[in-house]
């Protein structure tokens, strides 16, 4: 969008924000599009990671139209952001179509396995509790359909949880790794945590 | 990345978002794209190609 406003053919809308080519744009703005609340983050806390950038430059990506290097198999995938951590270091950082490395994206059902995980470590050091209530720790929900939901009920196993929300956490042949998904009462909460 | 051993963490959102785990060669990759298609099971196979590929990359330089 190269003009203010813009015509009403390319403005982004709760009806088409989720489509191409809209969502190029919709994706990393998405508290502009959807209502949502921001959960923002504690600006004296912030974990830089150290960098160590690789030189890419021999590296070739098979894919349908054979061997690309990274930046067109990048372009190629409707990358927005890619970032790659080895050893606690990122060594790969890109942002193809120029969108802010600061600027938070849409992870879609990544939120509920991401948030999931970490809700897993919560519990694994005893800083959350599966039998508590959610309303507990979010007491604004309790005039949602979440009252008496207790954490567990928000994690995979349980009656409460949805195929759908399942699926969309695939842990790989996990023998001791657990991947817990899908506190949806977090979902709800924030912009770039928008449920599938 | 299938073939090493260890738990690996794939989440998948739809539209082309991911975050990776190897956890046993403390490999994360994350990636963010807006992608036309929503949900299609060839683009995550190539999107596991593509991170089994970069973490070989980064062990081997090759």
């Amino acid at each position: 969008m190269h003009e203010f406003p813009p015509k009403s053919a390319d403005q982004v809308t709760l009806a088409n924000w989720r489509t191409s080519p809209f969502n190029r744009w919709a994706f990393h703005h998405v508290r502009e599009v959807v209502p949502s609340a921001d959960i923002p983050n504690d600006p004296h806390d912030v974990w830089r990671l150290a960098e160590e950038p690789v030189d890419t430059g021999g590296l070739l990506i098979e894919n349908d139209q054979g061997a690309l290097g990274l930046d067109d198999f990048l372009t190629n995938t409707a990358t927005d952001g890619l970032v790659v951590l080895h050893h606690g270091r990122i060594v790969i950082e890109r942002y193809p179509d120029d969108m802010p490395s600061e600027t938070p994206h849409i992870l879609m059902s990544v939120s509920k396995s991401l948030l999931g995980l970490l809700a897993g470590i919560q519990i694994e050091r005893g800083e959350l509790t599966e039998e508590a209530l959610v309303t507990d720790y979010l007491p604004e929900l309790s005039e949602t359909a979440y009252a008496g939901a207790t954490v567990r009920h928000r994690t995979p196993g349980s009656r409460a949880i949805s195929p759908s929300i399942s699926r969309a956490c695939r842990s790989v042949t996990a023998a001791s790794g657990t991947c817990l998904t899908s506190p949806v009462p977090y979902s709800s909460a924030s912009a770039s945590m928008a449920s599938i | 990345m299938l073939d090493k051993p260890g738990p690996v963490f794939f989440c998948l959102g739809i539209h082309g978002q991911y975050l990776i785990v190897h956890p046993a060669d403390e490999f994360v990759l994350a990636k963010v794209s807006s992608r036309a298609r929503a949900l299609e099971a060839n683009d995550e196979v190539v999107t596991l190609r593509m991170a089994a590929r970069i973490r070989e990359f980064l062990a081997t330089g090759l």
